[in-house]
Order: structure tokens, then C-alpha cells, then sequence
């Protein structure tokens, strides 16, 4: 809206310099859409079609590619459609717990604990990676879904229950003090009042949690082996290593792999964004 | 003295309620954070296969890292990729929020933003695919171009003196993405008046950019090239995929190195993994500090 209310003003309107910018988008497109075409024109081609003219759009498209592709990723789709459910769930779930105990109450050790949650963002995960995938093996979780759903939760809480403090701090003493009057209590505080109010913020840090969970194939590599327990990213990956020369089939399989994340932007363009930029600043 | 401990038992026993809230928080950073932090300084002093007991070597694992040849070209590799990154790939998304903003119409405004986010929504592993096609020496995209063109085929990421080029200059044109988008609601936040007064100044576009756009998300920049630092450092899943840090090495980097030793299949050296890790630790830690420090400075300084 201050977009706006700048536009209005009409001084900003400014001539030269608008011909050097529409000439850079061109560019800027042109590369950035390059893959995407490649993806989509290649998808619906069998290999004749392939080997004869790659990059142009030939006739009759071969939708049976997606078929193909299809079988071999949607045991993986849903495995990764269950992992990140039970992730987001969980992370917010246990996170605001949290950051409604540190927001609310005092008790003893409240900073010090506090302190030791905070300073967790400030270990990088590639001094964690090894031990942790040893630990994953002791307790018994290599290669289940555990492995992929519990480490994600245990990170991802960090810098929700950080976000989520400052957030329930907000919420006015006064709102607070009546529910306690009316006789309710502590978790019903926390269930009928403070999750309702943050339910923007929750969905922001849940969309961040999701691309997280959602990209990440170094860890599945590392802690799942058993080729049916594939989560979707992992199975993209070794697409190429299954249709080997099957080029159609192989980018129907990577624009089957894009339709979740891109629906879902389709759908919630504006949390998907803040869930993205969120996910930069916390770093 | 007796009296304050009992006093504060008594006080946590009367709240013991509260901590059933933050007791899932810490099993879960307990298992999977703390355990696994200490774990890897104590294991960094062990040859260590991550079953049995190992073998206590002391600092020996840290000085074979650090004369081993092939760790020194990990970090020069690093230091190459790091160097670049600080070229174009950062001031690539600062350059298209800039082109978005100065786009007269609010709809085309917000279209070529939708636009520029779009290929950064599709997942990182099928971009990252996507470029390993594009640069297949038999069947890719890249070297269509060139036998168009009329210049000898190549073989990219196979090649050792193409494949770190080729490595780098992946992300062309640099321009979405979240940084992007970071930058554009910095430079959106500018107040009207500001830009106004620079215009009835007589200043131009290009002067606006230098003396108001700039100065107002120099924070943003500051962010920016911290967390690329960072994730520079740590970063290897995409080499991973792509090269595998080679060929003879010629794109491997330190995080690629430890995983590399540490789940090698025969030989496991989880010790000397979690040493190279402790190595990557302590040089993160020392950029962190040096970047807050030293940006930040400079960052008052320029703004006032």
C-alpha cells in the first residue's frame, strides 16, 4: 500500500533510464527461464524426438512420460508429503510451547536455559553433521522416518521458539490477567488465546520449516539407504540413474518433483514469500 | 547458603509445571543438538569408525588436516568460490530489486517480482538437475550453443580447469530469489518524501541509487554477506550432486572433504570428519566475529 501512495506522488516517475531496465529483464528472463523450458519442452518428448530436435517443440506430445514418471515418484511424494506434515507439526507444537513458557513465566534458570537455545543458531551444521549421524545410528533410527522427521524438529524449534517469544511477549498483560480471573487455565491461556493470535506468524514459520525440510536432500542421503524409504528430493536425484537415456521421462519426473512447491506458491504466493525471506534473515 | 538452595528447589518444585512446556525443547536439543556439539570436539581427538570405541590420537587428526595437500586445495577452491560469490552473486539480486523498483507500473512491478521467484520456488535438487543437463557434454544445452556458434565443444564439469568455472558461474543471472526479495522491501520502505527531495534536488536515477537506495539496505547487504560467507563455508550438497568435488579435486571444498572421509563406505573416518568440522567451526566463528565487527563499523559510518 506505501507503494502506492509513492506511485501517486508522480515525482519518482522517471524516463531514461526505463529502456536500459526493460533491455536487463529481457536478459534476466531469458536465463532464468531457460531451464524451465528445457524441463517442459523435453518432458513431453520420447527419445526419437529427443535425439532429433531437443530444444524445439515437437509434435504429437508424449504425456505417457508423466505416467512413467509418475510410478516411479509417488511412494517418494508421499513419503516427503508425510515427513514434512509430521515435521511442521511437531516444530510448532514443541517450539511454542516453549516460547510460551520462556514468554510468560519466570522460573529458575529461565535465562540461562534461554541463552542455551539462542546460542544454538549460532553453531553451524556442518560441525554437527557426522556426530549427529552416529547418534541417529545408536538410537536406532537409520533409515525410518524418524531420522528424517526428529533432527529436523530438534533444529528447526531454535529460531521459532527466539521468533515466537518476542511474539507472545506482545500479547497485552491486561487480555491475559481477565482469562486468569475467568478461571482459566495455563494451557488453556495457551490454546485459546496465544496460538489464535499468532496464527500469521505460525503459518510463516511453518511455510519456512516446509522449504526447509522440503530441499534438503543431504540428509536423507546420509541417513536413508533403503531406496523405498526415498523421500522425494532424494528420489529426483537418482531419476537420471533409473530412465538413464529416457530424457522425457526423466524431466516429466523433475516438473512432477516442482508441482508440489509451485502449487503451493500459486496458492499462498504471500506466506510462501515470507516463509523464503524468513528463512534468509534467521541465517 | 542452605536455606537459598532449599528456597530455590522449593521454588522450581512449586513450578514444576512450567517446565513440562520446555521438557520436549530440550530432549530434542539434547539428542540432537548438545550430544551431538560435544560429541564431535571429543571424537575430533580419536581415529574413530563411529562403532567402536577408536583409538585416542590427541591432536593428530587436526595435523594430518592441516598437511594434508589435498585439504589446501579445498580451501583455496573455497577461497575462489567465497571471492566470487562477493562479486555478482551478491550484488546480482541488489542490481534486479533495483530494475524492479524503478519499473513505473505497480502491476508490472509486481509481476516481474512474481516472475524472478518463480524458478526459486521448484526444489533446490531439481534446479540443481537442471544444470547438470544443461552442461552434459553429449546431450546439454551449453554445448548446442557453442557447435552453433562455432566453437569447440567442451566438457564442463569434467574438464579440471572448466569445472570450478563452470561451477561458479551456475547461478547466472543472479537475480532472484530471496535476496531479491529482501532488497525490494528494503528499497519499497524508502519514504516518499525522501525520493521526492532528491528529485526536486535535480538528482537522477543514477544518483538516487548511489546517495538514497544504497545507504537505505547497506543492513540488508551487511546480512547478506554474512550469511553468504557462512553458507559458503558450510555449503557443499550442490558440489556434491554436480561434481563430487572433482575431477582430481578441482572442485572440492572443505564440507565436501569431511563427508567425503567420514562416510566413506569401506573406511569410515567419523574421528576425522568431526575434526574438519571443529577446523570449519572455529574459521565460521572467526569470520562471524570479523564481518560484525568490521561491517557493522563501517556500516555507521557510511550512514551518517
Amino acid at each position: 500500500m506505501e507503494v502506492g501512495i509513492m506511485k501517486a506522488s508522480g515525482l519518482k516517475k522517471m524516463k531514461r533510464p526505463q529502456i536500459l531496465t526493460y533491455a536487463y529483464f529481457l536478459i534476466v528472463v531469458v536465463l532464468t527461464y531457460l531451464p524451465f523450458y528445457l524441463m517442459l519442452g523435453i518432458s513431453v518428448k520420447d527419445v526419437p524426438q529427443f535425439l532429433d530436435n531437443r530444444f524445439g517443440i515437437t509434435f504429437p506430445f508424449h504425456w505417457e512420460n508423466y505416467y512413467y514418471a509418475l510410478l516411479a515418484l509417488w511412494r517418494p511424494l508421499v513419503i516427503s508429503v508425510i515427513v514434512a506434515a509430521a515435521t511442521i507439526c511437531l516444530t510448532l507444537t514443541v517450539g511454542s510451547l516453549s516460547a510460551y513458557a520462556f514468554a510468560r513465566f519466570d522460573f529458575p534458570g529461565r535465562k540461562l536455559l534461554f541463552y542455551s537455545i539462542i546460542m544454538l543458531m549460532m553453531i553451524p551444521g556442518l560441525l554437527t553433521l557426522v556426530p549427529r549421524y552416529v547418534i541417529v545410528v545408536r538410537v536406532g533410527l537409520v533409515n525410518s522416518l524418524g531420522a528424517l522427521i526428529l533432527p529436523m524438529v530438534a533444529g528447526g524449534q531454535v529460531v521459532q521458539i527466539f521468533i515466537l517469544r518476542t511474539f507472545f511477549r506482545q500479547v497485552p498483560d491486561e487480555l491475559i490477567d481477565a482469562c486468569k480471573i475467568d478461571g482459566a487455565s495455563r494451557f488453556t491461556i495457551f490454546s485459546r488465546i496465544m496460538l489464535p493470535l499468532s496464527v500469521s506468524i505460525l503459518a510463516t514459520l511453518g511455510m519456512m520449516q516446509l522449504l526447509g525440510v522440503w530441499n534438503d536432500f543431504l540428509w536423507p542421503l546420509i541417513v536413508i539407504n533403503d531406496a523405498a524409504k526415498r523421500p522425494l528430493a532424494l528420489a529426483i536425484r537418482y531419476l537420471s540413474g533409473s530412465f538413464r537415456t529416457e530424457w522425457g521421462m526423466i524431466m516429466a519426473g523433475y516438473v512432477l518433483g516442482s508441482a508440489p512447491t509451485l502449487l503451493l506458491f500459486a496458492v499462498a504466493t504471500k506466506p510462501f514469500i515470507r516463509g523464503m525471506t524468513s528463512g534468509a534473515i534467521k541465517v | 547458603m542452605i536455606s537459598s538452595v532449599s528456597g530455590l528447589f522449593r521454588s522450581i518444585w512449586t513450578k514444576k509445571g512450567i517446565y513440562l512446556y520446555i521438557l520436549p525443547t530440550f530432549v530434542l536439543l539434547g539428542t540432537f543438538m548438545y550430544w551431538p556439539f560435544l560429541l564431535a570436539f571429543f571424537r575430533s581427538l580419536f581415529e574413530w569408525d563411529g562403532v567402536t570405541t577408536g583409538r585416542f590420537v590427541g591432536i593428530g587428526n587436526y595435523v594430518q588436516i592441516l598437511t594434508d595437500p589435498v585439504f589446501h586445495k579445498c580451501m583455496r577452491n573455497v577461497g575462489i568460490i567465497f571471492g566470487f560469490s562477493l562479486t555478482l552473486p551478491l550484488i546480482g539480486p541488489l542490481i534486479a530489486a533495483e530494475a524492479i523498483y524503478n519499473l513505473r507500473s505497480d502491476r508490472l512491478q509486481r509481476f516481474m517480482r512474481i516472475a524472478l521467484i518463480i524458478p526459486s520456488t521448484l526444489p533446490v535438487i531439481v534446479n540443481l538437475m537442471l544444470i547438470q543437463y544443461i552442461f552434459n557434454p553429449q546431450v546439454g544445452f551449453a554445448n548446442a550453443l557453442l557447435r552453433v556458434i562455432g566453437v569447440q565443444e567442451q566438457t564442463w564439469f569434467a574438464d579440471t580447469r572448466l569445472a570450478l568455472p563452470t561451477l561458479l558461474i551456475l547461478g547466472a543471472p543472479w537475480s532472484g530469489g530471496l535476496w531479491m526479495l529482501v532488497y525490494l522491501a528494503g528499497l519499497q520502505a524508502i519514504s516518499t518524501e525522501t525520493i521526492d527531495a532528491s528529485v526536486i534536488d535535480g538528482a537522477n536515477t543514477f544518483q538516487r541509487i548511489v546517495y538514497i537506495d544504497v545507504p537505505h539496505v547497506v543492513g540488508q547487504i551487511k546480512l547478506s554477506l554474512i550469511a553468504t560467507a557462512i553458507g559458503v563455508l558450510q555449503g557443499f550438497a550442490h558440489i556434491l550432486v554436480l561434481t563430487d568435488g572433482g575431477p582430481y579435486n578441482a572442485t572440492n571444498v572443505p564440507g565436501l572433504y569431511m563427508f567425503h572421509k567420514a562416510f566413506e563406505w569401506r573406511y569410515p573416518q567419523m574421528g576425522y570428519g568431526c575434526a574438519v568440522g571443529v577446523v570449519m567451526f572455529l574459521m565460521i566463528i572467526l569470520l562471524t566475529v570479523f564481518f560484525m565487527k568490521y561491517v557493522s563499523s563501517g556500516t555507521e559510518t557510511r550512514l551518517d
